[in-house]
């Protein structure tokens, strides 16, 4: 059974529902979500309105011991984008979740007073926590575990979330996050501080010796996949070393490919072997991907942390230059600490220096000068936006709003559809992961569109197609089906159809985060459709077939998009930033980049939005 | 001689999959709970503490098996 928890924070009313019949239409976890979110959420509502509905769905498979199904999605309104907000996180939470006996929440109105959700396996209550109020995420962990139970998982907002900045974060415990979308903030205009859950009861599985088999083929595919081993060694500390060779990284503000210095301060190399310490994963995940890393020497000796992700890296590392490791690590923890998005928080203060760098903003207007590799400025920073004080308050609202107010500065907020972009520059490479930021449904964002085929170094036969970079041995043993394989690779299999194939693997991610797996590359390349609806089947006693998984995320893709078009959106939006037209992109070595061409762009959005009316 | 699980603390990731076989061999459904070996965790210290309830536990290694990290580890006594 598929339980939702339903809580009006207005009335204080709780009461659940049994939506299984959902679950075998939308697969779970985010596709649920998406249902709900077209259902309860009206249109033209605010996202801070009593009425938008915080979502939160924990994948079907999550809480098994099947590899990586930790994770749970959380939907919403987005008071960045104003458009259909998503995120999702790994960790126990979701797991405890589903411990205590719920597979969804929906979380509605306002509380009079701040508030704390408690859900104690069967005992859910809210309680008042107005002590808690204005205090940082960690503090209200540990307040947490302290006053309630070392075993409570804690989702919690800090001063971001409280104050509404646009971008606020959601933190899972203390160092992972629901960033992306503002999350944070729709559960601050909820007057909702923590959703703290213990769950201690049993999931079960519906056919149990069918999950044993299921079980060890993904155990086997997941291990036995090319990425696995250097998964777990760098997790997507990888690409730090190729992404700067190659000049792709979004150096400040997307105006530099490669930056100097790279490799020995903020390359995988250094990363691994001066701060890692040991691997660390999420619930049920043999990958191990994450890291907990030591600082030996230097002002910030002894410091110990969880991390270093790439993300964090491209972020504070590339695009705000900070070129110390220990520096991003106090970085990335003032955002968990203030609960903030790390890519919109860097992405905003990027946006500023660039903006003072012109003379558009003015030192003296903001009192100091901001600049790149400015760790201390980029801490006063963050403050200020958590705060919203002076030109905080400009960049809380993100970098799509600030341009709104400062004239002369739109071509520096980078951006699409009102979501800063992260991580890479599509002038670097115009593939599938680039081309799905324009796409993707949450806005400038590159987590819910990569190929499961995915070879950075091929290169293009046309800009519509791709090279293969795989033998027919391997697109063989693809878990695709074979009208897919013949549309995206072609017969005989020659190229990659780009726009074909941001389809799917869109739809791919949607299942993903519909199970409630991770998309870290030894799962998205090893396990496909058929593996996903077999192992629903086995799990939750569902029908689903590939065919039948890929037509419910294609109904997903659906309700995302027709939510956002019922908010406005329009086609015009699917357009990268101006620069990446008009200015090449310079790296060390070689060439620089050439700018994009919006005629190739534009006719490859065209040829996907035509494919995504088709039937799979 | 007795096989016996040896750990090795420092390497455990916090996977949780010895707590997850184990609960699965024993119901054939997941009670994390209640199976024989436990991770206690301080995620902000990152500080692991790895229990195994003796009398409950049955030898039978598949959490040794499945460790991906070397935590656990067979051995005699």
């Amino acid at each position: 059974m598929t339980v939702l928890l339903k809580v009006d924070l207005t009335s204080g009313k709780i009461e659940t529902e049994d939506i299984t019949a959902l679950q075998h239409r939308y697969l779970g976890g985010l596709g649920i979500n998406s249902k709900l979110a077209a259902d309860l959420i009206p249109p033209r509502c605010s996202p801070f309105d009593e009425e938008n509905v915080l979502l939160v769905g924990t994948g079907s498979l999550v809480g098994t011991l099947l590899p990586t199904a930790s994770r749970t999605d959380i939907t919403s309104k987005s008071p960045l984008s104003g458009r259909y907000g998503s995120s999702n996180s790994g960790g126990e939470w979701g797991v405890k979740l589903r411990l205590a006996g719920y597979d969804h929440l929906a979380i509605r109105g306002k509380a009079k007073r701040p508030a704390i959700l408690y859900i104690d396996n069967g005992s859910v209550y809210l309680e008042e926590a107005a002590y808690l109020w204005g205090e940082d995420t960690w503090f209200t962990v540990d307040w947490i575990k302290e006053n309630k139970g070392n075993d409570f998982e804690v989702a919690a907002i800090g001063p971001a979330g409280e104050n509404l900045v646009a971008f606020a974060s959601i933190q899972n415990n203390y160092y992972d996050s629901w960033g992306r979308n503002g999350m944070g903030a729709v559960m601050g205009s909820k007057n909702l501080k923590a959703i703290a859950i213990r769950g201690s009861g049993k999931i079960e599985v519906a056919c149990a010796e069918y999950f044993n088999k299921i079980c060890r083929e993904a155990f086997e595919k997941v291990k036995n996949d090319d990425s696995f081993g250097w998964t777990n060694k760098y997790g997507s500390m990888i690409a730090s070393t190729p992404y700067n060779k190659i000049g792709a990284l979004p150096g400040r503000n997307f105006t530099r490919g490669a930056l100097d210095g790279w490799e020995e301060t903020r390359g995988r190399k250094i990363f691994a072997e001066k701060y890692k310490e040991k691997s660390m994963a999420c619930h049920s995940c043999p990958i191990a991907c994450s890291h907990w890393s030591k600082v030996k020497e230097g002002p910030f000796k002894n410091y110990e942390t969880k991390g270093l992700e790439v993300t964090f890296v491209f972020e504070f590392g590339a695009k705000l230059d900070i070129a110390s490791i220990p520096e991003i690590f106090k970085c990335v923890e003032l955002c968990n600490r203030m609960g903030m998005d790390v890519i919109s928080s860097a992405s905003v203060i990027a946006y500023l220096v660039e903006c003072c760098e012109k003379n558009i903003i003015k030192s003296s207007d903001i009192g100091f000068t901001p600049t790149w590799n400015d760790y201390k400025g980029t801490l006063k920073l963050l403050h200020l936006i958590a705060y919203k004080e002076g030109i905080g308050n400009v960049l809380s609202g993100g970098v799509k709003r600030a341009a709104g107010q400062i004239p002369g500065s739109e071509y520096y907020a980078m951006h699409i559809k009102g979501v800063e972009i992260p991580v890479r520059d599509p002038r670097a490479k115009c593939d599938i992961w680039s081309l799905g930021y324009l796409t993707n449904t949450r806005g400038g964002d590159h987590l819910r569109a990569r190929s499961p085929v995915e070879i950075f170094a091929a290169g293009f036969i046309d800009h519509e197609n791709e090279e293969l970079g795989l033998t027919p041995e391997q697109i063989d043993e693809l878990d695709m089906p074979p009208a897919l394989k013949e549309k995206i690779f072609g017969t005989p299999p020659s190229r990659v159809h780009i726009p074909q194939m941001i389809r799917y693997a869109e739809d791919l991610i949607t299942i993903i985060n519909s199970v409630g797996f991770c998309i870290r590359p030894p799962v998205l390349r090893s396990l496909g459709p058929d593996f996903y609806a077999r192992a629903l089947n086995a799990v939750t006693g569902s029908n689903y077939t590939a065919d039948s998984v890929l037509s419910a995320a294609g109904k997903i893709w659906e309700l995302q998009h027709h939510f956002n078009q019922r908010e406005g959106e329009t086609i015009s939006e699917y357009k990268f930033p101006e620069r990446f037209y008009r200015e090449p992109l310079p790296r060390l070595e070689g060439k620089p980049h050439p700018p994009l061409s919006e005629k190739n762009v534009q006719n490859i959005i065209e040829t996907y939005l035509k494919i995504r009316k088709e039937e799979i | 001689m007795e096989p016996t699980i040896i750990i090795n603390i420092k390497n455990c990731c916090g996977c949780n999959l010895c707590v997850l076989f184990c609960s699965w061999r024993r119901a054939k459904y997941f009670e994390p709970g209640k199976a024989a070996i436990q991770v206690n965790k301080d995620y902000k210290r990152n500080r692991y503490q790895i229990v195994l309830d003796e009398e409950k536990c049955d030898r039978c290694m598949l959490c040794v098996a499945q460790c991906p990290t070397g935590t656990l580890l067979k051995g005699e006594k």
